[in-house]
């Protein structure tokens, strides 16, 4: 259709001026960040402890593959590196419920995405990232150990997963900032467990003992989900268990 | 725009923090007035959805206190809070703009605009620990108006503000007060008195009086006296009563008291303020209440 | 994506006046028409908002007709535009308000205020076809004038 009769048309339909307009569009304003865009804004405020820490592990691996000789069938890859996963799930779970930590929490719970949302968030991206670094450091482990991706991915999970475990619990009964000393020093306890295998290299680490590697996992990963849901729900219930600051 | 809560019960075991408490808000300026530890934060916090109530409920027009529209228009400051270490006062308004459901642009502009009506449009780029107290809770006044609220809850927003700023708080109170409800919380009589359109005393989980400042001032007659007596007598009336004002003119002591019954033959009856009725409710609780005055 | 509110208000203002014909009136009922919005509906942005609109509009449209019968019909403020479009606006002017008030209408969804037809369609209670066949009788009459 002819331009000049389209704008024909526009025009003759425009009305006069409305006065009132400014002011009632101010008064009914409200805010227009959807979900996504609040879930990305997110994405921001994870610290780059978080993302440092699992590249370097990533290079630790790395640079472990590179240097093994081929067909050295030694499982110091495996609880080396699972003596320093039990920080990366430290940062994990310190980044994830900092805002108990810090005295931001009962703010972020007034707020239209609550804390919640905002923990959810968190383990999105945290989660995901985690997740990733975890698969690459499991692929460039096994090369160095032959093992199968399964009974590895196990031995590198257990650490992982109990550390995420047992700082969950604790999180429901410490309180406050002081408490993140006793999530060090969980971490650093897995850790040194972890490290401790070395001796049983040539046991533990057999197929047989598999099923208590399984068993680790589950236990851990059931810990996790009960702690994850306890936590939700004493946020909707607004019970204020969950970070009581009187 | 209203804000209806009836029957609202919070108890932790065997203890009664707030008990059947029962009001209708519309626009204007609340003052809920009361001693520490009469369960003003608890109130605080379940109208503003933070906290769940034992019984009772809490709407907004049609919306639950616990729903999303609810936080939507809601504008909250909490008795105390904290802040993330790395943070500087743009950084903690951008973050609580996001969360509060502002786009990047909204977000900066009212960030922008809401600093400096709180005079921290200087200090912006500084680090939050670098504050002092008044600085820190300006701040939280500012990030309480973000998304424009139209119920505004500040759990006691005057702590730790100087007397200038004090006053500039009043009188931002007091224009917001004309297109929503605003509540806020204090022990200090002084903040309500000049403000509030409508004042509620809290004593022991319980709302004792509301109504205006007039109304209440006038449960205060025939209970407070003023008398002028030499200094042995006036001791002895300091001991026995409540005093709220206590002067000294050449020899003679003149004491301004709240009682029932008259505390002097030559006592007289004289009007009574809002201070008079804190005192007399709340004489028995922390000698802090002579902040008060 | 979310449309811009304001864009919104001028859709309805526009058609409210065009029903109306009266601006102050027009601006009342746009803004009763968000304002009812709002009370039965959350803020959040629905993908039906503009349907909804629009009906609210409708509905108070004809409730102020009915009540105003009296009400005297506004001269039509001619808005500015370049020279060279003056007689051709004005032209346009004179042979729109020889249409039908169904065809204005038609003409005002789909060319003002950009409306799909789909949406037309269901808003006006008939089908896409009809939508189709009267926007284009609207044109033709339109054009021979």
């Amino acid at each position: 259709m002819k331009r000049k009769l389209r704008n024909g048309i526009r025009e003759a339909f425009e009305p006069p001026k409305s006065p009132g307009k400014e002011a009632f569009l101010r008064n009914i304003w409200q805010p227009t960040l959807d979900y996504r865009g609040f879930l990305l804004s997110q994405l921001h405020y994870i610290r780059k402890r978080v993302w440092i820490l699992s590249f370097l592990f990533v290079m630790y691996s790395l640079l472990f593959l590179l240097k093994q000789t081929e067909g050295s069938c030694s499982y110091e890859s495996v609880w080396i590196i699972g003596a320093m996963l039990p920080f990366l799930a430290l940062t994990a779970v310190s980044e994830t419920i900092k805002s108990g930590w810090w005295g931001m929490q009962e703010l972020e719970l007034s707020c239209r995405y609550s804390l919640n949302q905002v923990i959810f968030a968190r383990l999105l991206f945290i989660g995901s990232g985690n997740l990733i670094t975890l698969t690459v450091i499991l692929v460039l482990t096994e090369k160095t150990l032959s093992a199968g991706f399964f009974r590895t991915g196990l031995y590198l999970l257990t650490p992982y997963l109990l550390t995420c475990a047992l700082c969950l619990i604790l999180s429901g009964r410490v309180r406050g900032r002081e408490g993140r000393y006793g999530y060090a020093v969980t971490a650093a306890g897995v850790s040194a467990a972890n490290s401790l295998l070395r001796y049983l290299e040539h046991s533990v680490y057999q197929p047989d003992y598999l099923i208590f590697w399984l068993f680790s996992v589950g236990i851990s990963a059931g810990i996790i989900v009960y702690r994850l849901h306890c936590m939700k729900k004493e946020m909707e219930a607004r019970s204020w268990n969950l970070y009581l600051a009187e | 725009m209203e804000l209806v809560f009836s029957g609202v019960t919070k108890k932790y075991g065997d203890k009664t923090v707030c008990d059947n408490l029962s009001m209708k808000m519309t626009k204007g300026v609340y003052g809920l007035l009361g001693a520490n530890g009469a369960g003003k934060t608890t109130l605080m916090r379940m109208l503003a959805g933070v906290l769940d109530t034992t019984e009772g409920t809490i709407a907004y027009d049609s919306f639950d206190v616990k729903s999303e529209d609810y936080r939507n228009i809601l504008g909250y400051l909490p008795q105390s809070f904290g802040y993330y270490p790395e943070f500087k006062a743009r950084d903690f308004m951008l973050y609580l703009a996001a969360l509060k459901g502002l786009e990047k642009k909204e977000a900066r502009e009212r960030t922008k605009e809401l600093l400096a009506l709180v005079s921290l449009e200087k200090e912006a780029r500084q680090k939050i620990r670098t504050f002092s107290g008044g600085m820190k809770q300006r701040l939280g006044i500012a990030q309480a108006m973000l998304n424009d609220p139209k119920v505004l809850i500040l759990d006691e927003p005057t702590a730790g503000l100087d007397p200038k700023e004090r006053i500039r708080f009043r009188n931002l109170i007091s224009r917001l007060g004309n297109d929503r409800i605003v509540l806020l919380s204090t022990h200090i009589v002084s903040d309500v008195e000049q403000i509030a359109d409508t004042i509620l005393v809290m004593k022991d989980g319980r709302f004792i009086c509301k109504g205006n400042r007039e109304e209440l001032a006038g449960e205060m007659t025939g209970k407070v006296w003023e008398c002028q007596t030499d200094e042995t007598e006036a001791e002895k009336i300091c001991a026995s009563h409540s005093v709220t004002n206590i002067r000294k003119e050449e020899e003679k002591v003149l004491l301004r008291v709240v009682s029932d019954r008259k505390p002097h033959l030559e006592a007289v009856c004289v009007k009574g303020t809002l201070e008079d009725l804190y005192l007399y409710y709340f004489s028995s609780a922390n000698p802090m209440d002579t902040d008060m005055l | 994506m979310a449309e811009d509110i304001e864009k919104q208000y001028d859709k309805i203002y526009r058609y409210c006046y065009f029903k109306v014909k009266n601006a102050s009136v027009a601006e009342d009922l746009t803004q009763e028409t968000f304002l009812k919005f709002l009370q039965q509906n959350s803020y959040r942005e629905c993908g039906k908002k503009m349907e909804y609109l629009y009906t609210i509009a409708r509905n108070l449209c004809i409730d102020s007709l009915r009540t105003r019968k009296e009400l005297p019909l506004e001269e039509e403020v001619a808005g500015k535009s370049p020279m060279e479009n003056v007689e051709l606006n004005l032209s346009v002017r004179q042979a729109l308000s020889m249409l039908k008030e169904e065809e204005q209408e038609l003409l005002l969804f789909r060319y003002v205020n950009d409306m799909p037809v789909g949406k037309i369609a269901e808003f006006t209670n008939q089908s896409r076809f009809a939508v189709y066949r009267k926007t284009k009788e609207a044109l033709g009459k339109l054009k021979k004038q």
